[in-house]
């Protein structure tokens, strides 16, 4: 876990996201879906830093040595992943096939009034996710993003679908998290994710596929200060246009004491993490943190 | 409605009190380990607001709703802006007694007031603030104008 992701720019230019957005649009997903193979294949020869920082991830959650094959479907499954955000945001989700597993956790308590947070990860599409949530009636959905990394992916999805941002509360605000209590309070749905540092954010050492990681020590400080049910889901990618949501009770309440916060706080981050990488054995090609994860390379 | 923090008519003992209140719940709140009279409330604690710091805000919020029952929402800009630095640093505003006679003369001008007019000031600041002058010297002395 590192914050080696921050560092990253992004690919591409302003017109050429905008050319694809339309050419998505227009010509539909089977045609846009074919321009990904040259674009994946030009990521696979001209990208070798992503290539070096996703290896270790991709060896550890196979379990065996790995070809360009597997790096290719690695950049595949992340290209389609956005691309049907494109569609997702233009509210075109009926032509997915989407499995939804334990969604009754979530609906249940939304049924009391009781607000919920949802921990997720960059596992996956947190984007088909954030569709069931549209569905879910009368539930207030907010998502905690931070999004000052990627301002081209950003605006142009904003532009998609104006409302979107208007259910996103941005991280790095000092009243960020009042934003997240309030929601919560009028019984609504914040959903984040957890795996990445964000700069300055504590960091708790976690194992994760066995070696060293770190992982933010401020999701599950925060669980704790909010006293909410939490709630964990993966949105995964299952090739042609099949998703599989999986919805999981995390804790009913995070109970984090004070006076051992630092050693109840990891242990609390350490059983996501356990989740996480479940998940991770599970569709390692959905593994979107395109960095040294693990910072092993200094 | 929110108490005023550091409204005019507190004394300067009023402030200090509130202030090591306020620097106890933050020590308390956010479990720091440092002694409460060393907390500098002019030196900004939540400078980048990232990550655990708009948490550490959070704590803050409900302890202060605990303690003074007043519920701070992410829409008061003012009181989340006091957050950044607790005590926001004095600011300078300079005056001249050119324009103190100018505001004092607008101002009897708008209220028309005549030289002629019986009128009485009870100025509630003392002179000694740049308020309490120019409610009880200038306004009494120019105000009325050349009319």
């Amino acid at each position: 876990m590192s914050e080696g992701w921050l560092q990253q720019r992004e690919h591409g230019t302003r017109i050429a996201w905008r050319f694809m957005v339309w050419m998505a649009l227009s010509a539909g997903r089977p045609a846009a879906r074919a321009l990904l193979y040259p674009i994946c294949l030009y990521y696979l020869v001209f990208s070798w830093q992503t290539r070096r920082a996703i290896q270790p991830f991709l060896i550890r959650a196979l379990g065996r040595p790995i070809g360009w094959q597997d790096l290719y479907r690695q950049y595949h499954c992340f290209a389609s992943t956005l691309l049907d955000r494109t569609y997702l945001l233009a509210g075109k989700a009926s032509s997915f096939d989407v499995d939804i597993r334990g969604l009754d956790l979530l609906n249940d308590r939304l049924a009391r009034g009781q607000g919920c947070i949802l921990l997720g990860s960059h596992l996956g599409s947190f984007e088909i996710v954030r569709t069931i949530g549209l569905t879910l009636k009368d539930a207030e959905i907010k998502v905690l993003m931070y999004e000052h990394n990627t301002p081209m992916i950003r605006d142009n999805f904003h532009s998609l679908n104006p409302t979107i941002a208007e259910t996103v509360i941005q991280t790095g605000s000092l009243d960020t998290m009042l934003q997240v209590k309030e929601c919560l309070d009028r019984g609504g749905v914040v959903g984040m994710l957890a795996d990445r540092l964000v700069k300055q954010d504590q960091a708790t050492p976690c194992t994760f596929f066995g070696k060293p990681a770190r992982f933010p020590a401020g999701t599950m400080w925060l669980a704790s200060i909010l006293k909410v049910p939490v709630i964990l889901f993966f949105g995964l990618y299952r090739g042609g246009n099949r998703y599989e949501v999986h919805f999981e009770l995390f804790a009913e309440e995070v109970l984090v004491d004070r006076r051992h916060r630092d050693r109840e706080v990891q242990q609390w981050t350490q059983r996501y993490a356990d989740r996480l990488e479940h998940y991770c054995r599970l569709t390692a090609d959905n593994w979107f943190n395109f960095y040294d994860f693990w910072e092993e390379h200094g | 409605m929110v108490p005023p923090m550091y409204g005019r008519n507190q004394s300067v003992s009023d402030i200090s009190t509130l202030e090591s209140k306020v620097a106890k719940l933050i020590v308390h709140t956010l479990a720091l380990k440092v002694d409460p009279a060393r907390i500098q409330p002019e030196e900004p604690r939540f400078g980048d607001g990232v990550g655990l710091d708009s948490i550490d805000a959070l704590e803050l919020s409900l302890a202060i709703s605990q303690s003074y029952g007043y519920q701070i929402r992410s829409n008061d800009r003012d009181i989340v802006a006091t957050f950044a630095s607790l005590r926001s640093r004095p600011h300078s505003y300079s005056k001249t007694w050119g324009s103190s006679v100018t505001a004092a003369r607008s101002a009897g001008s708008r209220l028309r007031l005549k030289a002629s007019d019986p009128i009485t000031m009870v100025p509630t600041a003392p002179q000694q603030q740049m308020c309490g002058l120019e409610a009880s010297v200038m306004f009494p002395v120019y105000s009325a104008g050349d009319s």
